[in-house]
C-alpha cells in the first residue's frame, strides 16, 4: 500500500506541502523576518515590502511572520486533536469489538448519543461550559470525534476477530493484550490512516473556525482563523488582509483531504478506478 | 408650522397608511433592503449596535438615545447653562435646600394624560420607591421629600445643599417623565406598561433585534422636528454598519463607539458622506486596581503611566480623531483647569522606576519582586470597536517593560459587572463625561458604583480624597469648591490610578444629503430635532 | 412494516433520554451556583448566604440529582425551558422561537440549493466522466471541501456585495438578503452530494441490470434516467434528509458572518454572555431534531426499498 502511495505524484505533493508547512512552523522563530508580536501602530496596513513581505496588519505587525507562527496552533493543535481522538477511539472501539457483551453495549449506546449531535454543536457547548480557550476546543473536539472512530474500529475489530490468524493466536494461548496490540492494531491501521488524514483537515477547519468566532485562540497569539477575524473588521477599507490566511487554510486542508483520498485509493483499488 | 396644519387630516391618514403599510409589508419592505424601499422625504434611517431594549426611563436597561427621544426632564442642559424644559422656571431657596419648579402648562403625554405637577410627583414617587438603585447619583441620598401643592407647582426638599442638583435632574436617567398611566400601580420598579413620554418622538414599532420606528409627536409643545420618522436598524457589526451606509441602506451613523477611525478617515475627504466630530465628551482611560498586589505599588502604576504612548494611540489608532489625554479630566471640564504635570512617555524612566522599586527583570522577560511576577490582566469591552486594538498595542508595549499582560474581552453587560465588582487588574473605562464630570462621577467614586471604588480602595489617601469630595458637593462657596477639586484631582493624579489615553469624541458619518448633524451637551442625545434632508 | 416502525420508535426513547440527560448534566456543570444566578436575575441588591440557601430550597436544588433531572425533563416536555440569564424578561422558549424562523428560512433555501445544484451536476459528471466538465466539477468539489465556510462567506460579501454591489451585505430581510448566506451554507453540502451522486451513478452503471437493459436494446438516455439515476437517488435522498438537521446546525458560522438573526447567532451570543439555559436549549433542540430526522428518513427508506423489508423478514 505504501509503495503504491509513493508512486502517486499527487500524494507526494500533498505530503510535501504538509511536511514543508510543519517545518516552517517548527522553524518559525528563525524563518520569520520579524517578531510576530512587535507592533508599529503608526505603520499599520502597510503594503508588501522587503521588511514586511506580506505587509502589516491593523497594529502594524508583520503579516508574514504572523502567518508562519500561525502554523503552530493551526497544524500542531489539529495533529494533537487527531492523536487524542484516535487514542480514545481505538481504546473504546477495540474494547467494544473485542470483549463484546456489556462493555460493547454501554460503549455503543454512548456512541449513539454522541453521534446524535452535530459535532459543531457539542464543541460549542463544551467551550461554553469550560470557558473560551483553545485548550477547551481541543478537548471538545476529542470528546465528540472519538465516537466515530470507536464505531469504525469496533466493526473492523469484529471482522478480524473471527479470522483464522487471530483464532490461531488465541488457541496457542496468547493473552488478550498481545492479540490486541500485535494482531488487531496493524490490521486496522490502514483504515485508520485514511480516516485520520481526512479528519486532520476537518480539525484544521474546526480550530480556525472557532478562532474566527472568537472562541478559540485568543489575541494576540497569531492564528489563521483569528487573523481572518481581525481582517473581517477592516473588510471595507483593507480587504487584502483576508487573502493570505484564507489561502493558507485552503492549501493545508486541501493537502490533507487529497492525501486522505490518495490513501484510500491505495488501500482500495476498486474506488481508484473511478 | 402652517404646512402641517393645512395637512393635518391627510397627514394623520398618511401616518395611518404608513403604519398599515409597515405592518402588512413588514416582511416585504426590508426584503429588498434600503435600495428598493420607498424613500420618504422625512424618514431618517438611523443605526444602533443593539436593540432599544427596555425603555423604562426610571431604570437603566434601555438605549439612552431612544430615551432621549421619547422622554423629557424638568430642566435641560444647554451650552450656556440650564434651560427650561418641562419646568418653565424655578426658584432655589437661599440655603440651597428647597427647589420650587413652575411646571409648563398644557403639556401632555402622547397618551393624552396631562404632564402637570401631579404627574411629575407620581414620577418622583416611583423613582424614590427604588431609591437604592439610583444612589449612584448623590442627590438621591440627600433628597428628603417631594410635593405638588397644586397642578403647576412642584417642590423638592433636600436635607442639605447640593450644587450639582439641577445637572442631575437634567440627565435622562432616572429623572425623565413617563405617563402615570403607563406605570404599574404607580410603580416603575418592575417595569412599565408602555413607553409614553412628552418628547418630540414616540415609539411606534419595535421588532426585537431588527429595527425600531419612532414617529414625530404631533402634539409636541416645543419646536416640532422636521424629520417625521426615525427608523433605527440594529446592526451589531462595525463594518456592516459602514457598508449599509455606503449602500444607502441607512442615512446616519452616530455615536462614540459606532465607528472606527480607519473608516472615518477614509470618508473624511469624500464628498459623498459627511463627517462630524464633537468636542471631547469624556476621557478614555485604563483604571488600575490598587488592590492588586502588583499594582498596589505606586511605582508600578507610575511606570505604566510613563510606558503609555498616548500620542501613538491618538495618531495610530484614531488618526488624530481623538486627541491624547494627559489627565483624568480635560482642562475644559469645569473645575479641572489645574496645573498637573503629565506623565510623559519615557520608557527609560519607566524601567528605572521599576528597577528602583525592586522589580527585577526575570529570564523570561517578566519582572518579579519577592516571587511576585508582574502578570496583569487587561479587561476590555468587546462591543467597543477600538478597545481591543489599543489593548493589543499596550500589551506589547508593556511587554517590553517586563510586564506580561493578558487580554480578556467581555460583552458590555458582563464587562460592567466585572468593573463594578472590582474583578479586574486593569480595565478600560470611560469617565462619565458631560455633564456628569467632574462632580457626579467623583461623587460616585466614594461608593461601589463603578470600578473607581475598588480601584481606589487601597490608596493610602483614599479617606482624604473622599472627604474632599463630600465637602465639595455640599459647599455653596465657589472658591472653596475649586480648592477642594484641585486637592482631590491632584491626589488622584499623583496616585496614578488612572492611565488617561485619549479624549473621546462623538463621531458621526452620514449621507451628504442629511444636514444639521451635530452634538449637544448630553453626550447620548442624538439631536434628531435639528436634522433635515436637503432637496428632498 | 408496522413492527419496524414501532421498533424504531421505541429505540429512540433511550436515545432521547440520553440526549436530555447530557443536556441536563451540562447545565449542572456550570461554574456558577444556579441559586446565586437566580438571585442576580431578580436583581436582589444584597446576596447573603442565608438567602442563597433559601433560594436553593425554593428552586428544589437541595433535592437529589436524579429527582431534579426528572423534574427538569417534565418541564421540558411542557415546553418550559426556563428564562434567559441575561434578560430575565425573556423566556428561553420565546428566544428560540423568535430566532428559529430565520434559521429555518436559511436552512430551507440552502436545501433548495443543495438539491437544485448537486443533482444535475452529479448526474452530468457521472455521464460525461473525465470530460472537461467533470474535471472542472471535481476541482470545484475539492476546493469547496477545503475552504473554511466563514472565509467563503467573507469572500462572497466582498466580491458580490462590495465590489459588484449586487446583493445586500448582511442582515435580515427577504430573498435578496438570503441568497448569499444560503449559498454559503449549502456549498460544502453541494460538494458532498455531487460526489455522492456521481459515485453512486458510476457504481450503478457497472451493475448487471444495466448490462441487461442494454441487451434489451433500451436507449442510453432511458437507461441513465429511468434506471441508474432512479437507483442512485434513493440513498441520496436519505442522506440529504438526514443532513437537514446538520444544515440547521451548520448555519451557526454563516449566521455570524452575515449577521443573520437566527438561533446560531443567538447561541454564540449566549456563549459570550454565559447565558447557559439558552445554550442548553439550543443543544437539546438540535439533538432532538437529529434523532427525529434520522428516524423519519430511516422509516422512509425502509418503506421505499423492498429489499430492506425482505431482509428483515
Amino acid at each position: 500500500m505504501l509503495r503504491q502511495l509513493f508512486k502517486n505524484p499527487m500524494a507526494l505533493l500533498c505530503m510535501g506541502v504538509l511536511l514543508f508547512t510543519a517545518l516552517l512552523g517548527i522553524l518559525a522563530p528563525w524563518a520569520a523576518p520579524n517578531d510576530p508580536y512587535a507592533n508599529d501602530i503608526l505603520n499599520k496596513f502597510a503594503g508588501p515590502s522587503w521588511q514586511y513581505p506580506l505587509g502589516t496588519d491593523h497594529l502594524g505587525r508583520c503579516v508574514f511572520s504572523r502567518m508562519l507562527f500561525g502554523i503552530r496552533p493551526t497544524l500542531f493543535l489539529s495533529l494533537l486533536t487527531m492523536l487524542g481522538t484516535i487514542g480514545l477511539g481505538v481504546i473504546m472501539g477495540v474494547a467494544a469489538g473485542y470483549f463484546r457483551g456489556v462493555v460493547d453495549e454501554i460503549i455503543m449506546r454512548v456512541v449513539d448519543v454522541m453521534l446524535s449531535f452535530p459535532s459543531q454543536i457539542i464543541i460549542l457547548a463544551v467551550v461554553a461550559l469550560l470557558g473560551v480557550d483553545i485548550r477547551n476546543v481541543v478537548v471538545a473536539s476529542i470528546f465528540i470525534k472519538w465516537a466515530w472512530y470507536a464505531r469504525m474500529i469496533r466493526t473492523a475489530t469484529i471482522k478480524y476477530t473471527g479470522m483464522n490468524f487471530v483464532l490461531f493466536s488465541r488457541s496457542v494461548g496468547s493473552g488478550n493484550f498481545y492479540i490486541l496490540t500485535r494482531h488487531m492494531l496493524p490490521c486496522i491501521a490502514a483504515e485508520l490512516a485514511v480516516l485520520a488524514s481526512l479528519d486532520t483537515g476537518w480539525a484544521i477547519l474546526n480550530i480556525s473556525t472557532l478562532s474566527f468566532l472568537g472562541l478559540g485562540v485568543q489575541a494576540p497569539v497569531p492564528e489563521w482563523g483569528a487573523m481572518l477575524n481581525e481582517a473581517k473588521n477592516v473588510m471595507v477599507s483593507n480587504p487584502e488582509q483576508m487573502i493570505a490566511p484564507g489561502v493558507a487554510v485552503v492549501a493545508l486542508v486541501g493537502a490533507c483531504n487529497m492525501l486522505g483520498d490518495c490513501l484510500r485509493d491505495a488501500l482500495d483499488p476498486r474506488t481508484a478506478r473511478q | 408650522m402652517h404646512a402641517s396644519r393645512r395637512n393635518r387630516k391627510p397627514l394623520s391618514l398618511r401616518a395611518l397608511f404608513l403604519v398599515c403599510f409597515m405592518a402588512a409589508g413588514g416582511a416585504l419592505l426590508p426584503a429588498w433592503g434600503g435600495n428598493a424601499a420607498a424613500q420618504d422625504a422625512d424618514t431618517l434611517r438611523f443605526v444602533n449596535y443593539r436593540d432599544v431594549r427596555d425603555l423604562n426611563p426610571h431604570l437603566y436597561a434601555g438605549e439612552m438615545y431612544a430615551q432621549e427621544m421619547i422622554y423629557e426632564t424638568l430642566v435641560d442642559i444647554g451650552p450656556d447653562g440650564y434651560r427650561p424644559c418641562l419646568a418653565e422656571s424655578w426658584e432655589i431657596s437661599p440655603d440651597g435646600r428647597v427647589y420650587t419648579f413652575k411646571i409648563r402648562k398644557g403639556v401632555t403625554f402622547t397618551d393624552g394624560a396631562p404632564c402637570d405637577a401631579y404627574a411629575v410627583k407620581a414620577n418622583f414617587d416611583a423613582i424614590l420607591e427604588n431609591r437604592e438603585r439610583h444612589t449612584w447619583l448623590e442627590m438621591m441620598r440627600l433628597l428628603e421629600r417631594v410635593e405638588a401643592p397644586d397642578a403647576e407647582t412642584f417642590r423638592i426638599v433636600m436635607s442639605r445643599a447640593y450644587y450639582p442638583m439641577l445637572t442631575e435632574l437634567g440627565v435622562t436617567r432616572p429623572f425623565a417623565m413617563i405617563s402615570p398611566r403607563a406605570m404599574k400601580n404607580g410603580s416603575t420598579r418592575d417595569g412599565v406598561n408602555a413607553y409614553i413620554g412628552t418628547g418630540p418622538y414616540k415609539l411606534t414599532k419595535v421588532v426585537t433585534d431588527e429595527y425600531a420606528v419612532f414617529e414625530a409627536n404631533e402634539n409636541y409643545w416645543g419646536e416640532k422636528p422636521k424629520i417625521k420618522r426615525v427608523v433605527v436598524k440594529v446592526i451589531p457589526d462595525n463594518q456592516t454598519r459602514i457598508l449599509a451606509l455606503e449602500k444607502g441602506e441607512i442615512d446616519l451613523i452616530w455615536g462614540k463607539n459606532m465607528l472606527d477611525a480607519d473608516a472615518l478617515n477614509k470618508y473624511r475627504d469624500s464628498g459623498e458622506f459627511g463627517v462630524a466630530l464633537s468636542s471631547p465628551t469624556s476621557t478614555r482611560q485604563i483604571v488600575l486596581n490598587g488592590q492588586n498586589p502588583v499594582l498596589a505599588d505606586v511605582s508600578v502604576r507610575r511606570a505604566l503611566q510613563h510606558a503609555t504612548n498616548r500620542e501613538a494611540i491618538s495618531r495610530g489608532v484614531f488618526h488624530g480623531v481623538e486627541p491624547p489625554a494627559d489627565t483624568l479630566y480635560a482642562r475644559s471640564v469645569p473645575y479641572c483647569d489645574i496645573d498637573l504635570k503629565p506623565y510623559e512617555y519615557d520608557m527609560k524612566k519607566a524601567a528605572a522606576l521599576l528597577d528602583k522599586a525592586g522589580w527585577k527583570m526575570g529570564e523570561d522577560g517578566v519582572r518579579a519582586k519577592d516571587g511576585l511576577r508582574m502578570e496583569l490582566g487587561l479587561l476590555y469591552n468587546s462591543n467597543s470597536v477600538t478597545e481591543k486594538t489599543i489593548a493589543e498595542y499596550l500589551q506589547h508595549e508593556y511587554g517590553k517593560l517586563g510586564v506580561r499582560v493578558s487580554l480578556r474581552g467581555e460583552e458590555e453587560q458582563s464587562y460592567r459587572d466585572n468593573m463594578k465588582n472590582g474583578l479586574f487588574d486593569m480595565i478600560f473605562n470611560i469617565c462619565w463625561g458631560t455633564p456628569y464630570d467632574p462632580q457626579s462621577s467623583m461623587a460616585a467614586m466614594r461608593q461601589r458604583v463603578y470600578g473607581d471604588y475598588a480601584a481606589q480602595l487601597a490608596l493610602p489617601d483614599k479617606k482624604e480624597i473622599d472627604a474632599a469630595i463630600t465637602e465639595i458637593l455640599s459647599s455653596t462657596d465657589e472658591k472653596r469648591r475649586r480648592e477642594l477639586f484641585a486637592f482631590a484631582l491632584s491626589h488622584l493624579h499623583e496616585d496614578a490610578i488612572y492611565i488617561p489615553l485619549t479624549y473621546e469624541t462623538n463621531k458621526a458619518l452620514f449621507s451628504s444629503r442629511l444636514k444639521g448633524v451635530g452634538f449637544t451637551q448630553t453626550q447620548y442625545e442624538v439631536p434628531f430635532s435639528k436634522m433635515y434632508f436637503e432637496g428632498r | 412494516m408496522k413492527n419496524y416502525v414501532i421498533m424504531r420508535l421505541l429505540a429512540t426513547i433511550p436515545l432521547l433520554l440520553g440526549i436530555s440527560f447530557l443536556c441536563f448534566v451540562f447545565i449542572n456543570l456550570i461554574p456558577s451556583d444556579p441559586a446565586e444566578v437566580a438571585l442576580r436575575i431578580r436583581q436582589t441588591p444584597v446576596i447573603t448566604e442565608e438567602l442563597i440557601a433559601r433560594t436553593r430550597a425554593e428552586l428544589g436544588l437541595d433535592q437529589p440529582f436524579l429527582a431534579r433531572y426528572f423534574h427538569w425533563l417534565w418541564d421540558c416536555l411542557h415546553f418550559d425551558l426556563g428564562v434567559s440569564y441575561t434578560n430575565p424578561a425573556r423566556t428561553v422558549l420565546g428566544e428560540i422561537g423568535r430566532c428559529l424562523p430565520a434559521t429555518l428560512e436559511l436552512a430551507g433555501l440552502s436545501l433548495v440549493y443543495v438539491i437544485a445544484l448537486s443533482l444535475p451536476i452529479g448526474f452530468l459528471s457521472a455521464v460525461y466522466k473525465d470530460s472537461w466538465f467533470d474535471r472542472l466539477m471535481r476541482g470545484f468539489v475539492f476546493a469547496a471541501t477545503a475552504m473554511p465556510v466563514y472565509w467563503v462567506g467573507l469572500l462572497l460579501i466582498w466580491i458580490v456585495s462590495i465590489r459588484l454591489d449586487l446583493l445586500p451585505t448582511s442582515g435580515y430581510g427577504g430573498l435578496s438578503h438570503l441568497i448569499l448566506p444560503a449559498f454559503t451554507v449549502a456549498l460544502s453540502y453541494i460538494s458532498t452530494y455531487i460526489r455522492l451522486i456521481r459515485n453512486n451513478m458510476l457504481e450503478n452503471m457497472r451493475e448487471d441490470y444495466v448490462l441487461y437493459a442494454q441487451a434489451r436494446g433500451l436507449k442510453r438516455r432511458a437507461i441513465l434516467v429511468r434506471h441508474i439515476l432512479k437507483n442512485s437517488l434513493q440513498s441520496c435522498v436519505t442522506a440529504i434528509g438526514m443532513s437537514i438537521p446538520q444544515l440547521i446546525a451548520g448555519t451557526i458560522v454563516v449566521e455570524n458572518v452575515f449577521a443573520w438573526p437566527g438561533v446560531g447567532r443567538l447561541c454564540i451570543a449566549s456563549i459570550f454572555n454565559r447565558d447557559y439555559p439558552v445554550i442548553q436549549a439550543y443543544v437539546l433542540l438540535v439533538g432532538v431534531l437529529f434523532v427525529f430526522f434520522n428516524l423519519a428518513f430511516d422509516i422512509l427508506q425502509y418503506a421505499a426499498d423492498p429489499r430492506l423489508r425482505e431482509r428483515k423478514a
